[in-house]
């Protein structure tokens, strides 16, 4: 077991999602969000430098602007700071933080649609894949080309869908996190996913 | 591709079984359907293109908020901070009303949470602090004679009584009651020596159990 307290341990009982790990001086997620909740600066300065890449990244592809992914990451964490005391169980902070965010992300979505216009020159980022020195230029140029598909198709997705195909396969929320952070049934969600991967596949079939 | 209002295949199987399957070989039904084959590769190169994105989306130091948001999430959060209530250190001497020197709740939890953070087998989560109030009523009148009066050093002023209630959680493998109790000697000790008040109980509520 190893000692270091940044990095990540087996999954633990409750609170913690083992992808992330233990907490500065190997503190329980569910720890650090009691003492944020008494109003400990430091504890919920930990809990903004752990979810601040999360809740960009869940932003970024839902909007695909990093100045609006980091008004979420700002409004999300102040929202945090305030509603806090109002979280009843620390275990459940993962989610509840993801059901902010999302929530945020879709509220912009919903305003922009409104306002009909296109983000016209939104601020995107250079998210080309490394190209690894492989020295295979030919496959580097497939895979480049593979994610533009996969990030192309993903943003024609339904807002509601690639919601929830975001948060279950690049954030491995499990259904019920996906249901509870959406504010949906379950059966609603599997739904939304299945329709995504059906919709997702069309699109990389697009760019072969 | 015509457009479809159902995530079914031809043969009846919805896209989610199929897509349950991809990390194993095709059952025989697969190995021969004319819908599943097709849905299979391509879920199949979905699955590819999704890992790809999440472990370069994680990995890629531009997809996070620059620091200056953090540091305005932090200082939003200063001014809006907590403290909770101020404690009096000590208790009125005869004659006073109220105490000068206070000190937050915030500060003798910080105390309280370091003691715990020494040990290993206890994290503190939540730590409320009361003050006990003598309920005899402060000694605005001193009982008679029995009280030398202040001779030449300065008059004492007696640390004031506080009560603490703790959330906590608890190793899997240590002994609850000798974790607890070595816990609540520690925190009487630590808060009588950095704070200056006096502990009289310490209520220690355990909420959850970890592994270590």
């Amino acid at each position: 077991m190893v000692s270091d307290g940044e990095s990540t341990g087996p999954r633990e009982r409750g609170s913690d999602h083992g992808v992330l790990g233990r907490f500065p001086g190997g503190l329980a997620e569910a720890t650090v969000v009691g003492r944020a909740q008494d109003g400990d600066l430091s504890s919920f300065e930990m809990l903004v430098r752990r979810y601040q890449g999360p809740v960009f990244r869940l932003a970024y592809r839902m909007l695909s602007d990093r100045g609006e992914a980091e008004d979420v990451v700002q409004d999300t964490m102040v929202s945090v700071w305030r509603k806090l005391p109002s979280l009843a169980e620390p275990a459940a902070f993962h989610r509840w933080i993801y059901q902010i965010a999302t929530r945020r992300c879709l509220g912009v979505l919903r305003t922009r649609s409104r306002r009909k216009t296109d983000a016209a020159d939104p601020e995107v980022l250079d998210t080309e894949p490394a190209t690894q020195a492989t020295g295979d230029p030919q496959g580097a140029a497939q895979y480049a080309a593979q994610l533009r598909g996969l990030d192309q198709a993903l943003q024609q997705l339904p807002d509601e869908q690639r919601a929830c195909w975001i948060l279950r396969e690049l954030h491995e929320l499990t259904y019920p996190e996906i249901a509870y952070a959406m504010n949906l049934p379950l059966s609603t969600v599997r739904g939304r996913i299945a329709r995504a991967r059906q919709n997702l596949t069309k699109g990389l079939n697009a760019w072969r | 591709m015509a457009v479809n209002d159902t995530t079914r295949l031809g043969c009846g199987r919805d896209i989610d079984d199929v897509w349950g399957n991809i990390d194993h070989p095709p059952t025989a039904h697969e190995q021969s359907c004319p819908d599943c084959g097709p849905a299979r590769r391509s879920l199949t190169e979905l699955a590819q293109a999704t890992s790809r994105l999440h472990t370069d989306d994680d990995a890629d130091v531009e997809l996070q908020a620059s620091p200056g948001v953090i540091t305005r999430i932090l200082d939003i959060a200063r001014s809006e901070v907590r403290r909770g209530q101020r404690l009096p250190l000590s208790k009125p001497l005869p004659g006073q009303i109220s105490v000068n020197l206070t000190v937050s709740e915030q500060a003798i939890a910080a105390v309280v949470r370091r003691t715990g953070d020494a040990t290993t087998d206890i994290q503190i989560r939540r730590c409320r602090v009361e003050l006990v109030v003598d309920p005899e009523g402060p000694a605005l009148d001193p009982p008679p004679t029995t009280t030398p009066p202040p001779g030449e050093g300065e008059t004492q002023a007696m640390p004031s009584d506080v009560r603490l209630l703790l959330r906590v959680s608890v190793d899997a493998s240590a002994s609850i009651p000798r974790a607890t109790e070595d816990l609540r000697q520690a925190i009487i000790n630590a808060v009588n020596s950095e704070v200056g008040m006096n502990v009289m109980s310490v209520d220690i509520v355990v909420e959850d159990v970890h592994d270590d």
